[in-house]
């Protein structure tokens, strides 16, 4: 509550609570477009899932060698996705970056449905969807377990567990927020935002229970940020193909996680600051504080990929060699490029400072991570194609059932936060204002 | 709700669920309301019976489940075959179940009207009363019992019928029965005719040779009786034993010229003038002087040219010749076997005469069943019977000259009555005035004789699949009428007193059937003695242009399995194609016409014209092209139709003919199964040079790691090792052996139910196949291509990769060593076959169909798989666990030898050995320690310990000399 802080001296509590809940309002027909467009997208993949269900799994081009395709990528795509929130919410909570304020609340929303959307991949790509929950361990006649030794089972616990503490980190925050949505509205609206406040009543306990709180579930959700990822690269890692094999993969993925979360997140809230005309909040500062962050995993990644050959080099393992040696040059060449390119050459473009404070360049890079961070994935993905055995060599292309359902993922998350921010405040009310200077007495010391 | 509208809800509901979930129809494990009292519900009965995929006549015996036939093996008290069977002969149960069997008598050509059978056989009786002898029989080669029923008929009614049964062959060249096979070896018959006045077929015997040459027979494919040979060749290559040399002459590296130690290119055409510079050769050099009676003989027969002059005529450089012939000279027992034209017969069996070993390795005596095939004249006589009108009725049997014969279908326009008698739809069916639906020869009852001495028993592995009727019904004349009852009664009163066994139905005959195989009495042999009247050689020049080489493919020969799914399914051996149609350049060719891969060429010969997708194939000497026979059906099936080429149509028979290729703008998707022609030198394949394979290791030195607890290495293994109990099951695999015939392919896929995916998943790389035989060529391009072979199937490794990724433990590693699959555990996360380093499971993409009725084929020990669900090789678990059944009953142990999967049990040349790795004494365990410089696992580097242990294969020079 001193200085510096990050945001514009004007700005004062009353303000603030008009443009934040100012944008929970009933919507207007472009909105209810919008939607309809995204629920029919998520119509559309679900039509298609039903139809991979009923067919088999082959409706789609994943085949021998390359047995995960497109699922795979965008499994470990949007768990990556996930993972900026988490580090926006917890981790730069913990640090007291006070940047972190204008963006951790939609950050932290997107961690949730992106991960959301995450597990459902490991679901579709099942031969036998139905049986699912065998991968769970449940108590049953006939004593079998999942085998925990199964990285997939790691991921299983891994993504479930960090789905359950963001959730409950992301709906902590937002509690007293929700109690001034509460006090905002009328009616029905009134009553549901009241009980997901859980009667928040603004006391000196509440607030002692809701930072002691916040601050346990930011300890909580720190080592999700490093573990979860490292778990899902160890789908890939504790296998022995080569070009995964590989001990890199860990910090590899988390950062290539921060990555594609940060480049995210800015590709979401450049529209939504306009949106939402929260310009004020979400600065220009802010931004430029992100593509920093953006500026250091670039370097990382292009360390990493730099990296992976030079081990595969050292190795002098012939299966090692070749993987990478294809990877460069061979069948991959067109997806490898694509990643370097978009992920560790074109946002180095950040080290201008006008750059990094111009929105179309920011939205333009972002969104080049965005893809380039997905082929990223799908380069890890058809490594498969040549494994060990010549023979057994084959490429592996994706079908229209696999970009439909890709789609429906897109539509799936775009939906969730299209509901989200004519829902919710998308920016933190409380920590916007703990950022600000405390009114003068008698001028109006609205809800909080 | 009142207490009544209460009851009539529930039991309203209770209805439903109950009807709901109870089960859909009622399935019967034995299809009979009183089932005879030997079909015991999971015990099988097993049925002789004789393979007639092919002329050669091996020993069957077909695997009886629940009244079902499903499974066929080779015959082991068969002189021919000795219990193995080819790919071919492992699908001849697709005859059986073939979806395009006819299922009733039609009428009228095309697609037919349906007939009665009593109409139909009023209308054959009718038509062959009124045909005032004017009548004929064109059948596939028969010798015994068929051909007596058709003499019979023939006789009856009143055609020229000569044809007396038995042995030796007959000449049936003059009609009214024709034995019709579209490949019958005339080259060979007459070649034999020139050098020894004896116009047959010879037994050959390779088993105890020392040398063979090979001039364009492919005789571990297609040739003659290939399961014979390639059995006697694995014995002659054995390098404890006779440690063979084997070179091979032709225009295409075959999948036997693969198999030697080395292919020399020659020129289509040109295989006489080579085998003749040897004779002249060795001649020329006296080394052979005085070891034939007929030298003097020989010595006019190459025409007075010299080595040099005839090597240069074949293309071949006369040092070459010199030092062939010199090898040759120094071996004790070669025997050169050739074919292509009689004159390159005539030189093999010269050089054979020169060196002393004619009398040895070939004999007259029994000449093989083929001897009595027709000729190309006398067909080109007997079609032109045909459209002259002078055939009023034609009975043809189980062959398809509409297909394979060119001019067959225009003169058949000219018969005014054409029966086909067939099991299945062919394109002589289609064109036929009335076709009688006839048993396969799994259903039916017959004899026949691949050589004089052997009688092979045909008789019924199960009862009739449909409409069917045996030959003897259809036959039968209209006063005294067979019954499918008596059918067995007829062919008892027949071959009883036939084959020495008293008469009718007798106990012995009765165990001559359980045998399936007669021997007659041991014919001394008759050696060959060369007469070469008046015969001189003259080499045919060299032509420039391109000559089209069509070559019997090894799964569907002259094109009779084309409509077997699994013989278009499994890949062609060397250029790994499936379910297509091709036609091979060389690379060299390819590029200076700049054709690529998969083009589609227009191929013009001066009979007719085809378009087919070019496969670049190093294996074929300078202006050579190839294509496959056996594909270009019009009317095969379901599977047969519309595929390829019809090669008979493009060379009428002839060995080659000239032909021009074009390219067209389309490009062909060609599935295939072969990721990379070559290995990387990731030594998948190994080879060991000869004479060092009993060193102890070369090259890198990783040692064999045996998967069992005896042999732990605590420096490499971080585990402790599993314990097993009482055996650990594995496998030897000795490359030295496989011919990559795919013998044991076409045994997995009939004994583990394995679905047929089709062309289009083949492409999208889904294939099935629980056993692949992987195919490398050299890594670089030479003069000499070799190729290696290499059957991959589940290794079993003790420390499996697959098992710890999967989360539910669908692969599980069982007590005894072998990694299961549990398919029911199975939710098909795919990572097991992500994480396996051999890639040899396979993902049920789909559920896939068997069509109606081969689903009858499927083997009830063994579960079909569904959708979205892993399976991969067992190690045929069902036959470990029966034999347990047996060694628990009889209070035992399992003995070695007691469990042997299916492609052990086929394999033709004994490469595949199946065995427990802790008993010391085993086969496997033996061969592994005797066989110590040559043993190795896969990817051992990866130290998955796998349960199956290959031998290298050797790389023999051609004595003496590797150049």
């Amino acid at each position: 509550m001193t200085a510096p802080s990050a945001l514009p001296e004007r700005l004062t509590y009353e303000r603030v609570q008009r443009l934040i809940l100012g944008n929970i309002k009933t919507p207007d027909l472009s909105y209810y477009l919008v939607l309809l467009f995204l629920v029919a997208g998520v119509v559309m993949g679900i039509a298609f899932e039903i139809r991979q269900i009923l067919v088999g799994v082959g409706v789609a081009g994943i085949n021998h060698p390359v047995g995960w395709g497109t699922y795979l990528v965008n499994f470990v795509f949007w768990v990556g996705i996930g993972h900026a929130g988490t580090l926006i919410s917890a981790i730069l909570y913990l640090f007291r970056a006070k940047f972190r304020t204008a963006v951790a609340r939609s950050a932290e929303a997107m961690t949730v449905f992106a991960v959301m959307t995450a597990g459902l991949f490991p679901l579709l790509h099942m031969g036998r969807v139905w049986i699912f929950y065998w991968l769970l361990p449940y108590p049953n006649q006939r004593y079998l377990w999942p085998n925990f030794v199964s990285p997939l089972l790691f991921d299983v616990v891994a993504v479930s567990t960090y789905l359950t503490v963001s959730l409950m980190f992301w709906y902590t925050g937002l509690i007293p927020d929700l109690a001034a949505c509460r006090d905002a509205t009328a009616g029905l609206k009134k009553k549901l935002y009241g009980i997901f406040a859980l009667g928040w009543r603004n006391d000196q306990r509440n607030w002692r229970h809701y930072t002691r709180a916040y601050l346990f579930f930011a300890a909580m959700a720190t080592p999700l940020v490093i573990s979860v990822h490292s778990v899902v690269s160890w789908d890939f890692a504790l296998s022995i193909v080569p070009g995964w094999h590989s001990t890199i993969f860990p910090p590899y993925f988390v950062a290539g996680a921060i990555h594609s979360g940060f480049a995210m997140v800015i590709t979401l809230l450049i529209p939504l600051r306009h949106y939402q005309k929260l310009e004020s909040i979400i600065t220009l500062d802010v931004m430029e504080k992100m593509a920093k962050v953006l500026l250091l995993t670039t370097m990382i990644m292009g360390y990493s990929y730099a990296f992976e050959f030079v081990i595969a080099w050292i190795s002098q393992n012939p299966f090692e060699v070749a993987a990478f040696r294809y990877r460069a040059s061979g069948y991959g060449t067109v997806p490898f490029w694509i990643m370097v390119v978009c992920n560790a050459i074109v946002p180095m473009v950040f080290f201008f400072r006008n750059a990094r404070r111009s929105l179309p360049w920011l939205m333009g890079i972002s969104i080049l991570i965005n893809v380039g961070m997905w082929y990223e994935r799908y380069v890890i993905m058809i490594t498969q194609s040549r494994d060990f055995i010549p023979y057994a060599w084959g490429d592996y292309f994706p079908t229209i059932n696999e970009a439909m359902i890709m789609i429906g993922s897109f539509c799936w998350f775009f939906m969730w936060f299209w509901l989200f921010i004519r829902f919710l405040p998308t920016v933190s009310l409380v920590e916007v204002k703990e950022q600000l200077p405390a009114p003068r007495k008698g001028a109006g010391h609205a809800a909080q | 709700m009142k207490r009544r509208d209460f009851l009539k809800l529930a039991g309203i509901t209770g209805a439903m669920t109950a009807a709901g979930c109870g089960r859909e129809g009622t399935y019967h494990l034995i299809p009979f309301l009183h089932p005879p009292e030997d079909i015991v519900p999971g015990k099988a009965t097993w049925f002789a019976g004789t393979c007639r995929q092919c002329p050669a006549g091996c020993g069957v015996l077909g695997r009886n489940r629940e009244t079902r036939l499903v499974k066929l093996e080779g015959n082991p008290l068969h002189p021919v075959n000795k219990g193995k069977l080819c790919a071919r002969g492992q699908a001849g149960l697709q005859d059986l179940y073939s979806p395009d069997r006819l299922t009733r008598p039609t009428t009228g050509r095309g697609a037919g009207a349906p007939v009665s059978w009593g109409d139909a056989l009023a209308r054959l009786n009718d038509g062959a009363g009124r045909a005032a002898g004017k009548i004929a029989v064109l059948s596939r080669l028969e010798n015994g019992y068929a051909a007596d029923l058709f003499s019979g008929w023939l006789g009856r009614h009143g055609a020229f019928a000569d044809i007396v049964t038995g042995l030796p062959a007959h000449p049936r060249a003059t009609g009214p029965l024709y034995c019709y096979e579209p490949i019958h070896y005339e080259a060979v018959r007459e070649g034999h005719r020139l050098a020894f006045g004896v116009d047959a077929i010879p037994t050959y015997n390779l088993s105890r040779c020392d040398f063979i040459l090979s001039a364009g027979a492919d005789f571990l494919e297609t040739w003659i009786s290939p399961v014979e040979f390639a059995r006697q060749f694995a014995a002659a290559r054995d390098p404890k034993k006779k440690n063979a040399r084997f070179v091979y002459a032709g225009p295409r590296m075959s999948l036997t010229a693969a198999n030697a130690d080395r292919w020399v290119p020659v020129s289509a055409g040109g295989e006489a003038s080579f085998l003749f510079a040897i004779v002249a050769a060795l001649l020329e050099s006296g080394a052979v002087a005085g070891r034939s009676a007929g030298e003097a003989k020989v010595a006019a027969a190459p025409g007075g040219r010299s080595a040099e002059q005839l090597a240069e005529a074949a293309k071949v450089e006369p040092g070459l010749v010199r030092s062939l012939a010199a090898r040759i000279a120094r071996a004790r027992r070669p025997i050169v076997l050739a074919d292509g034209s009689a004159d390159a017969v005539v030189a093999a069996d010269l050089i054979m005469e020169l060196c002393g070993s004619a009398g040895k390795v070939m004999h007259f005596g029994l000449p093989h069943a083929l001897s009595a095939a027709a000729r190309d004249a006398d067909l080109a006589a007997f079609v032109a019977r045909m459209a002259a009108g002078e055939i009023k009725v034609l009975l043809v049997h189980k062959t398809n000259p509409v297909y394979s014969l060119p001019g067959f279908a225009e003169a058949l326009a000219k018969v005014p009555l054409v029966v086909a008698l067939d099991s299945i739809e062919t394109e002589t069916t289609a064109a036929a005035d009335l076709v009688l639906p006839i048993h396969t020869d799994y259903e039916t009852w017959g004899t026949y004789s691949p050589r004089p001495g052997v009688v092979s028993l045909v008789q019924p592995g199960m009862g009739p699949l449909g409409v069917s009727r045996p030959l003897e019904a259809v036959l039968a004349a209209p006063d005294a009428p067979v019954t499918k009852d008596e059918a067995h009664l007829r062919f008892a009163e027949y071959a009883a007193p036939k084959l020495g066994l008293g008469t009718g139905y007798t106990a012995e005959l009765r165990g001559r059937l359980a045998d399936g195989v007669v021997r007659g009495p041991r014919v001394a042999k008759t050696p060959p003695i060369v007469t070469l009247a008046g015969y001189s050689f003259a080499p045919a020049r060299p032509k420039d242009e391109i000559v089209l080489l069509a070559y019997p493919q090894i799964h569907r020969f002259d094109g009779r399995d084309a409509n077997k799914n699994w013989m278009m399914e499994i890949p062609d051996p060397l250029t790994n194609i499936t379910w297509d149609g091709w036609v091979e350049v060389h690379p060299d060719a390819a590029e200076a016409r700049g054709i690529a891969d998969g083009d589609v060429l227009t191929i013009a010969t001066p009979h007719g014209e085809a378009k087919l997708a070019a496969h670049l194939y190093p294996g074929l000497a300078q202006g050579t092209i190839a294509v496959p026979m056996g594909l270009g059906h019009a009317n095969y099936g379901r599977y047969g139709t519309g595929v390829g080429a019809n090669t008979w149509a493009l060379t009428r028979g002839a060995a080659y003919v000239a032909a021009t290729i074009a390219g067209t703008m389309e490009k062909a998707r060609v599935a295939h199964t072969d990721g990379s022609k070559v290995q990387h030198h990731r030594e998948i394949a190994r080879t060991v040079e000869e004479g060092r394979e009993h060193e102890a290791v070369h090259g890198p030195a990783i040692p064999l790691r045996i998967p069992t607890e005896r042999y732990p290495d605590p420096a490499r293994d971080i585990y402790p090792p599993h314990t097993h109990d009482g055996y650990r099951w594995g496998m030897v695999v000795d490359l030295d052996r496989c011919t990559g015939c795919s013998a044991c392919v076409a045994a997995c896929y009939a004994e583990n139910n394995i679905a047929v995916v089709g062309k289009e998943r083949i492409l999208q790389g889904r294939e099935l196949s629980w056993l692949h035989i992987e195919r490398y060529f050299d890594e670089e391009a030479t003069e000499r291509p070799r190729v290696l072979f290499i059957p991959m199937m589940c290794q079993h490794c003790d420390a499996a990769p697959c098992e710890p990724v999967c989360p539910v433990f669908a692969p599980h590693h069982d007590r005894e060593g072998v990694n299961n699959q549990v398919y029911n555990r199975c939710v098909g996360t795919r990572y097991c076959s992500q994480n396996c380093p051999y890639k040899v499971r396979r993902f049920n993409w789909f559920t896939y169909r068997f069509e109606a009725p081969l689903e009858m084929q499927l083997n009830p020990d063994v579960t079909v798989r569904n959708k979205g669900v892993m399976e991969k090789c067992s190690f045929c678990i069902q036959r470990i666990k029966a034999a347990h059944q047996v060694a628990k009953v009889e209070g035992r142990t399992i003995r070695d030898g007691e469990v042997v999967p299916a492609c052990v049990q086929t394999c033709p040349t004994g490469a595949l050995h199946f065995g427990s790795y802790l008993d010391e004494r085993s086969r496997i365990m033996r061969l592994v320690k005797d066989e110590k410089g040559r043993a190795y696992q896969v990817l051992d580097e990866l130290n998955t310990k796998p349960g199956v242990i290959y031998l290298k294969k050797i790389l023999r020079g051609e004595g003496g000399h590797t150049a």
